[in-house]
């Protein structure tokens, strides 16, 4: 029996000494785990052990309200922060679009509403001939659009110039007014051990074409909350780095807690993960050092995409051609290629190349998912999804365009958006400080919608019984690290075991298998990419290129259903790795693939009586979770 | 020239009745229908369309696909018209309700909403209490038997360590399969139980009594032995804990008041008689 109870307190003690043995300047500022809740996992009934140190807890960290410009300009006029919460909360709320009841079928943990920072709440004021919206710059440039019903029109222009939209101090009264509404609505939702909420905002950087957007999120509350008002690129400019000086100088002036998530990475013409800055001068150890700092996770996977692998710069991985979305939000010709620089993970191998040349890893990312979404409905679910811009979110819109921009056919529709995005973190509790310190320590993983869970450690010493045992998370925590954690070299010739356990959305479908993918940098600093398919469902054999076959497809493309006839509830492995090489740097993370499951796009074609094959989209995709990896580094 | 003479002129005739007939036709054309017959495609219009273009699909329309635009553009225009001359968008539920859907979309939420005071909060709690109850709550550990590993004996497997749990349950966190999940929950609603085991399971757990091993029950996994050790009744938390929730749903109902107020504002500039046979009212009141 003492075995059996541990308090969840003691694990977590542990588990942040595992945690800590790295070397980095970014982790210097370890974040503590908190101490849980009175009043939850520990419950009021003495006789109880809840005996898991983490929980896992779905939400959202990137998800616009009315207050956006693109928002307002595609429809967006009803749906208000509150409103957002509300919906993720679980209740029925109107859509901003076509005015029936939505309601998310499973209610979130938790949501940040991060509208963007420029001319934030200031694009519904033009529309409503408010004098000094309408005298701003982007008054003058938009107005007469707006007016006539034009707002595609004005949103293409808006991306075409952006340089039209000049920063206006005028707008600050507004800007502080909404965002003023926006710390409201976070404060009213948030509930501790319920529903979390996060006060942030988007800096909407687009640099000759290239999306180097960032999440900007605070731990903080009201208090700091006030002392600020969201910072844009209008005033920042293109270039990360004064967005990080300001969250530098900000985090001294008011003793706030900053993190910064970049996305969309797809969309970056290989900038995001580059060796070079955003003049093409090679990345200094300074760069470096504060990019580590303030960007410890990356959202991965939205409804624009997914951006871990391309079929191009992963030929070998037949699971890479995944939401893969190409449209450059940039009215030029220019067609978006994939360039390392645009996937993840290949930025994780640039990362681990650059930290041999400047001693910091500057894209150590922990994965999340989110949205992205703009009705202020967070909702990531196949066949509930409510569109990315209100217009998108009836069948009959989903053909024409929804976001302006460069390419054959111009801009995206609706059919090439994704239902997709959830970040998935392993938090002591449902709460502000338990969540945020999670992504800084980036125990975090992204799914495109499902609530598949999984677990990921790796260790020196873990056995087959280890992975067995009852309390495997805490021997995992107390012997290991967790995703996102630093393997450190013990001098010893060991080789590294990591332990994956995952097991399916219990509301959703079943697994097809895990993978462990692992990134490393060879003797001559060249780097390279392989994919294991660890364990899978079945009793399916391993071709002659070590690959396991396809699961299957149980889904019925006349009805849009699927079965969980095929496929595995759980999946779990004691995994070491056959190529291990203790002189060389690595990362590991995995990949959990579902079964084939209808995109939602499919429901649409039998909604509408049309073929899916109009919509150029598979009609069926295999939803997955992408976990932080853990990273390995010789001894130096 | 006499007038008669005039009248029997021929050029007169065709004068006359060309006026006639044009008058006639204007007549028609301009008050029965009140449609303007002149489409102009100003170059404004085409510069537009082109723009328009432009912005979707980021290059100039060829030639052939100018005058396609042009086409349908002129097309919308007459079509358009003809439909409105014909009354078809004041009978049509759709245009009035856009129309409505936006006017409403340019009016509504506009008036700041005040954060309420201690008594009115307090008021406001009491009188909605139905909706901050908490759901029960349960505690309750399992014992896990994977249906895929065990197949068709899954179940029987689990009736089998169930009766041995009853007699006796010192090791009963080792027994069973390996699961990923925790053994033991405190104090969980059921949505919450029905996202860690699936919705089934979730149901079954609330029917089953507390204190002993019981089942088996089925989960999205495979088969559970379960033992309920405390159940907590729905409670009311006090206003401090929940006072934001509170403070929420207020300010909604007063936005939604204060909608309701502008509305209502409006309809009082309208006079409004409402024509009704005795016959109908009579219907109404019988209901």
């Amino acid at each position: 029996m003492n075995n059996s109870i541990k308090l969840p307190i003691i694990a977590v003690g542990l588990f942040a000494l595992a945690a800590c043995g790295e070397d980095e300047a970014a982790r210097t500022e370890a974040p503590q785990p908190v101490a849980p809740l009175a009043d939850t996992a520990s419950g009021e009934s003495s006789a109880v052990a809840d005996i898991s140190p983490t929980n896992v807890y779905f939400g959202d960290t990137h998800l616009h309200t009315k207050w956006s410009l693109d928002a307002f300009l595609m429809q967006n006029r009803s749906v208000d922060p509150d409103t957002a919460y509300r919906f993720a909360k679980g209740l029925p709320t109107v859509h901003p679009y076509h005015r029936a009841r939505v309601q998310l079928q499973r209610p979130l943990d938790f949501l940040a509403v991060t509208d963007h920072a420029e001319y934030l709440g200031v694009f519904p004021k033009i529309g409503e001939g408010d004098p000094v919206a309408v005298a701003s710059a982007a008054g003058k440039l938009l107005k007469e659009d707006i007016d006539a019903g034009r707002e595609f029109m004005a949103f293409g222009k808006m991306l075409g110039s952006t340089a039209g939209l000049k920063q206006d101090k005028a707008v600050d009264q507004i800007v502080s007014s909404v965002w003023g509404d926006l710390i409201d609505a976070a404060e009213r939702h948030n509930e501790p051990g319920t529903f979390t909420t996060f006060l942030g905002w988007e800096w909407t950087t687009i640099y000759q074409g290239a999306n180097l957007h960032r999440i900007v999120l605070m731990k903080d509350g009201r208090d700091k909350a006030e002392q600020i008002i969201p910072y844009g690129f209008l005033e920042s400019g293109p270039d990360p780095r004064a967005l990080w000086s300001w969250l530098e100088e900000t985090t001294e002036r008011i003793g706030a807690t900053f993190i910064a998530i970049p996305h969309n990475s797809n969309i970056s013409k290989g900038m995001m993960f580059s060796k070079n800055d955003i003049n093409g001068t090679p990345i200094t150890p300074d760069y470096a050092k504060i990019s580590a700092k303030w960007e410890p996770i990356v959202e991965v996977t939205q409804v624009k995409g997914d951006s871990e692998s391309h079929p191009r710069l992963s030929p070998n991985d037949e699971f890479a051609d995944f939401e893969v979305y190409e449209h450059l939000m940039s009215m030029t010709d220019e067609k978006a290629e994939a360039q390392p620089g645009d996937y993840v993970r290949n930025g994780l191998m640039v990362g681990l190349e650059l930290k041999e040349s400047l001693g910091t890893n500057p894209f150590k990312y922990g994965m999340i998912g989110s949205t992205d979404a703009h009705t202020g409905l967070s909702n990531a679910e196949e066949m509930n999804f409510t569109g990315k811009y209100p217009t998108d979110s009836i069948p009959e819109n989903k053909g024409i365009g929804v976001i302006p921009g460069a390419g054959e056919g111009g801009g995206s529709k609706g059919w090439d958006l994704g239902a997709a995005g959830l970040a998935a973190v392993w938090a002591e509790e449902n709460s502000r400080e338990a969540i945020f310190t999670a992504f800084q320590r980036r125990e975090t993983y992204a799914t495109t919608g499902t609530r598949l869970k999984v677990r990921f450690f790796g260790g020196w010493d873990f056995s087959e019984d280890d992975l067995n045992a009852s309390d495997f998370a805490s021997i995992g925590y107390t012997r290991g690290v967790p995703m996102g954690g630093d393997l450190v070299n013990t001098g010893s010739d060991k080789v590294p075991s990591f332990m994956v356990y995952a097991v399916k959305d219990p509301l959703g479908a079943n697994l097809d298998r895990v993978q462990i993918v692992k990134g490393w940098l060879d003797q001559t600093g060249t780097t390279h990419e392989k994919v294991f398919d660890v364990v899978w469902a079945g009793d399916r054999v391993k071709n002659a290129e070590g690959k396991v076959p396809a699961v299957g497809n149980t889904v019925d493309l006349e009805t849009a259903r699927y079965e969980n006839s095929i496929g595995a509830v759980e999946l779990s492995t004691l995994w070491s790795d056959p190529d291990f090489d203790a002189a060389l740097s690595a990362f590991y993370y995995v990949r959990v693939l579902e079964i084939p499951t209808p995109r939602h796009t499919l429901f649409d074609a039998v909604a509408l009586g049309q073929s899916f094959t109009e919509m150029g989209k598979p009609a069926t995709i295999q939803e997955r979770a992408y976990t932080s990896p853990i990273w390995y580094e010789p001894a130096q | 020239m006499k007038i008669q003479s005039l009248l029997k002129e021929p050029f007169v005739h065709f004068l006359v009745l060309g006026g006639l007939v044009f008058g006639a036709f204007s007549l028609w054309g301009a008050s029965r229908d009140g449609i303007d017959h002149n489409v102009v495609v100003t170059s404004a219009d085409v510069a537009r369309l082109e723009a328009l273009w432009q912005t979707q699909y980021s290059r100039a329309p060829t030639g052939e696909e100018l005058s396609a635009i042009i086409d349908n553009h002129i097309k919308e225009e007459v079509l358009y018209r003809e439909a409105m001359a014909l009354g078809l968008a004041d009978d049509d539920i759709i245009v009035r309700r856009r129309l409505v859907q936006k006017f409403l979309f340019l009016s509504e939420d506009l008036i700041p909403i005040a954060e309420p005071g201690e008594e009115v909060l307090t008021d406001y709690y009491e009188a909605h209490r139905d909706r901050y109850l908490v759901s029960p709550q349960t505690s309750f550990r399992h014992v896990y038997l994977s249906a895929e590993k065990r197949g068709e004996m899954a179940r029987a497997d689990a009736v089998l360590l169930i009766a041995r749990l009853q007699k006796g349950d010192d090791n009963w966190r080792e027994l069973g399969d390996p699961f990923m999940l925790q053994r033991e929950y405190a104090a969980r609603k059921e949505t919450e139980i029905a996202e860690l085991f699936g919705s089934g399971f979730a149901g079954a757990l609330q029917d089953v009594e507390e204190g002993e091993w019981t089942g088996p029950v089925r989960s999205a996994y495979g088969w559970h032995g379960v033992k309920i050790l405390d159940r907590a009744l729905q409670t009311l938390p006090p206003l401090a804990e929940i006072r934001n929730e509170v403070i929420a749903d207020y300010s909604g109902e007063q936005r939604q008041n204060a909608n309701q107020a502008f509305y209502q504002a409006v309809r009082d500039r309208y006079t409004v008689s409402i024509e009704r046979d005795a016959e109908s009212i009579n219907r109404s009141a019988a209901q």
